[in-house]
């Protein structure tokens, strides 16, 4: 996985977050299996159906679990060992985990100060503006909705501004514009040279958040990197092409002649190919409307989607 | 809900329906609570772990009497008196104390730590549902074991004596004791124990101050009557809680008390426990009342 | 202020939250104050009066359940809700976690319990009284405490119905112990706190008759505790924390 940080000393080091064969079982269940991956700088997203184990690994990262098996590296050195590895890391755990009685400020706070935050009031109001829950900062926590709690509890993991930042399912109860403000707001962590490591289900807005990414299935690691690579790779899945041309059906009639195309729709002035090769696809598609004298208005791929990607990885089980 | 239908075939169309057909009442819902309530004080559809407190203290309650008969029937010679009625109806409420104050919090706290009053009162249930639902639970468990195994005592005496009518004619107001007592007990220790647990939303805590609270009374009501002076000191037997029942027994069966202990030498009869309880049952209600019909959803 | 003071900061207030606190220090004084009252217009030697309310209230009830409640709900409760996260995700070690949560729960305890004491034993005096039994008292308090707290602690990381548990131990256990095998007092922490009870009263001339000597009340109550806290800690940095 590349950085995408701006160059500095962490570029320069080895991956923040390192799993070695990290394995976890409970008796006979196995949680999960071998799995081995670097985080670097940048945000990294972390996918898989329920039960994959993906809560079970963000655990393990941030020291909440130990392995059954392998090793757990946060910085080159196991956290178990050192619990003063804390101060760099921040966590927005899965789970409600907040205190009813206080108030945003002082949930926040607190989180300040058992950092060992000098200025604590001062590092919690930063934190608060940052996640726009200001002018909610008195109320008790008690009393907010799923959303509001979520950017509370982020608050407090980024309040001393680490440099490794774990969210299970941050995107949950919140409503779409909080959802697009989040988004936005992890990208600036992790272009700012933070280390973000994002679950989520929703495959949508993880497109938006992280190129890179881990799919788990299983308890196994079942691809990992860009997902438009990924999505390369997958060459036994046919790709959809979308073609809109004067004379489709016309078109339609030679592309299903090519031994790639596996089918042909057509609607209209559009026609939406299942291919087994894009190469040979994207050759013979000119050729075809030269021949014909067919002008092409429009050609895309339009399953690059994470969706696919996804969907094809946990099938493949 | 629509069908198409030709002479041929029929598409049903099985979406989502409202239901139109006749609802069952108030007493059902009632029923509805008071026998889950039953089901999760007796640890039943749930794990081994929720068993053993109320099994372990109803094989306690029931053991002894049904070891004491099968030795009865099989070694008639070994006749030997068992405990008396009086003696085995107060073991029965030291386990009856420990029943209800583990089953009480179960019945009420929960509900409360676990956010399912909002579910349970969006149906049509009234906070005085509720309540008489979790009592009735609470008072058949607690007197599943206040009553029964006493009357399985009074069977087994009946049964295995040398003239079972002989037994049952002379007896018969011992069937009436155990019965009139049983009950006392029983609605004793739900109505307290209820009320404890609606104090807190922790059945831990409950349990804890129950406990507390009837053992430490009698433990300072013999601490004030033995070492202290004072006129009407007699007054302080009425302060041991978990001795009322004990002693209201006793008294009901004729059965002297101790002597040297504080029942004793205070002097008072049984009807005296009788109404000193009744007084406690009476507090005990108006809190439990209080507390339910403000509980928030 | 440092990290773990604050931690213990925090965990004292949501231990004493507002009527909770309220509530339990009426609890025990009331059985502590009231009953004193009489005895002060009564006939009876004051400091027996005192003694016997001690050894029979405090020691064998209001003790325990206190410092029980207490020390399980200081962690146990986190555990249970999923807060403790909040807590050990944080540059504190966590044996300095499991000392704040145990010496929060200690402090709540003799909160509650001490003032009570001194009060009823001063209102039964009517004055200073013998500072002798005063002193004695407390000191069998603290002890007391330090040793159910870290039972309390113990179970509370051990399973999920501690509080009930200990309240067995102390209750059922405890008492039977008293009635039924006065060997057995060397397992039971009521018999280190008497033995310890006993030890500070002898300097002030009021004899108790106790199953333990001091030496062996205070060094198994020390014991107890330490070796409760050690077994605490391993499995705090053992456990998944759920």
């Amino acid at each position: 996985m590349t950085a995408q940080a701006p160059a500095d000393q962490t570029a320069a080091q080895g991956a923040v977050v390192e799993l070695r064969r990290f394995s976890k079982w409970y008796g006979d269940v196995v949680a999960v299996a071998d799995l081995s991956f670097e985080l670097r700088p940048g945000v990294t997203g972390l996918l898989g159906p329920n039960g994959a184990g993906k809560t079970t690994t963000l655990k393990a990262i941030c020291g909440l679990l130990h392995p059954s098996q392998g090793e757990v590296l946060l910085f080159g050195r196991p956290i178990s060992r050192d619990p003063m590895l804390y101060r760099a890391i921040g966590v927005v755990p899965d789970g409600d985990r907040l205190y009813p009685r206080l108030t945003v400020r002082s949930y926040v706070r607190l989180h300040a100060e058992l950092q060992g935050l000098t200025d604590a009031g001062a590092a919690a109001d930063r934190a608060i503006a940052e996640v726009d829950m200001g002018p909610l900062a008195d109320r008790r926590l008690k009393g907010l909705s799923k959303g509001e709690r979520q950017r509370t509890k982020v608050a407090g993991a980024i309040v001393h501004q680490p440099a490794l930042l774990i969210l299970d399912e941050p995107l949950t109860g919140m409503d779409p514009g909080q959802r697009a403000r989040f988004i936005e707001l992890i990208r600036i962590i992790g272009a700012a040279g933070v280390t973000v490591l994002v679950s989520s289900h929703i495959l949508g807005e993880v497109e938006r958040l992280a190129s890179q990414i881990l799919v788990l299935v299983s308890g196994r690691l079942a691809a990992s990197g860009d997902y438009h690579a990924i999505r390369d790779l997958m060459a036994d899945q046919p790709r959809t092409v979308m073609v809109k041309a004067d004379d489709a059906r016309r078109l339609a009639a030679g592309l299903i002649a090519l031994p790639s195309t596996v089918a042909v729709e057509v609607d209209g002035d559009a026609l939406r190919a299942r291919t087994r090769s894009v190469d040979s696809f994207a050759t013979a598609l000119p050729r075809l409307a030269r021949d014909q004298g067919a002008s092409l208005h429009e050609v895309r791929t339009t399953d690059e989607s994470l969706e696919q990607v996804f969907r094809y990885l946990v099938g493949r089980r | 809900m629509t069908e198409l239908t030709t002479p041929a075939g029929t598409i049903y169309d099985r979406g989502y329906r409202h239901y139109e057909g006749p609802r069952e009442g108030r007493g059902r819902r009632v029923r509805a609570i008071a026998l889950a309530g039953v089901r999760r004080v007796l640890g039943l559809k749930r794990n081994w772990k929720t068993k053993v407190v109320p099994w372990g203290l109803l094989v306690l309650a029931f053991g002894p009497v049904l070891a004491f008969i099968g030795v009865r029937v099989l070694f008639a010679e070994a006749a030997d008196e068992f405990f008396t009625y009086a003696q085995y109806l107060r073991i029965v409420g030291g386990l009856l104390l420990l029943f209800a104050a583990t089953a009480g919090p179960e019945l009420l706290c929960p509900d409360r730590r676990q956010n399912v009053l909002a579910l349970i009162f969006t149906r049509p249930v009234t906070r005085s549902d509720y309540l008489l639902a979790k009592l009735a639970a609470l008072l058949a468990v607690v007197g599943l074991i206040a009553i029964v195994p006493l009357v399985v005592l009074f069977l087994g005496n009946t049964l295995t004596a040398d003239s079972a009518a002989t037994y049952l004619r002379e007896h018969l107001d011992d069937l009436g004791k155990i019965l009139v007592a049983g009950t006392v007990l029983t609605v004793f220790y739900s109505v307290t124990a209820l009320a404890a647990a609606s104090l807190t939303d922790r059945r831990a805590v409950a349990t804890a101050g129950y406990l507390g609270v009837f053992i430490g009374s009698s433990a300072l009501a013999n601490i004030l009557f033995f070492t202290a002076q004072f006129d009407g000191k007699r007054w302080v037997a009425f302060l041991s809680l978990s001795g009322l029942p004990g002693r209201f027994v006793d008294g009901l069966f004729g059965a002297g008390f101790d002597p040297g202990t504080l029942a004793d030498q205070a002097r008072f009869t049984g009807p005296g426990y009788l109404v000193a309880m009744a007084v406690v049952v009476a507090l005990a209600a108006a809190i439990l009342i209080w507390r339910i019909l403000r509980l928030r959803a | 202020m440092s990290k773990t003071v604050r931690l213990l900061t925090f965990s004292l207030g949501q231990l004493l939250a507002g009527r909770r606190l309220i509530i339990i220090a009426l609890l025990v004084a009331l059985p502590l104050v009231v009953p004193a009252v009489f005895a002060n217009g009564a006939d009876v030697e004051p400091a027996t009066f005192t003694l016997e309310l001690f050894r029979q209230l405090v020691l064998p009830v209001l003790l325990p359940v206190v410092a029980l409640t207490f020390a399980t709900s200081s962690l146990g409760s986190e555990l249970r809700d999923g807060t403790v996260t909040n807590l050990l995700l944080k540059p504190i070690p966590r044996p300095a976690v499991l000392g704040a949560k145990y010496l929060a729960a200690v402090a709540s305890s003799l909160v509650v319990l001490l003032p009570a004491e001194t009060v009823g034993h001063v209102v039964a005096a009517g004055g200073l009284g013998s500072t002798d039994l005063l002193t004695a008292m407390l000191l069998a308090t603290v002890v007391g405490t330090l040793a159910y707290c870290a039972l309390g602690l113990l179970l509370s990381l051990l399973m999920a119905r501690a509080l009930l548990v200990g309240l067995a131990y102390a209750l059922l256990w405890e008492g039977a112990v008293v009635s039924v095998a006065p060997s057995a007092a060397s397992l039971s922490i009521r018999g280190y706190t008497e033995g310890v009870l006993a030890a500070a009263l002898r300097g002030g001339g009021l004899g108790l008759e106790t199953r333990l000597g001091p030496v062996s009340a205070t060094v198994l109550a020390a014991v107890v505790t330490l070796a409760a806290l050690v077994l605490a800690v391993r499995r705090l940095e053992r456990m998944d924390i759920p």
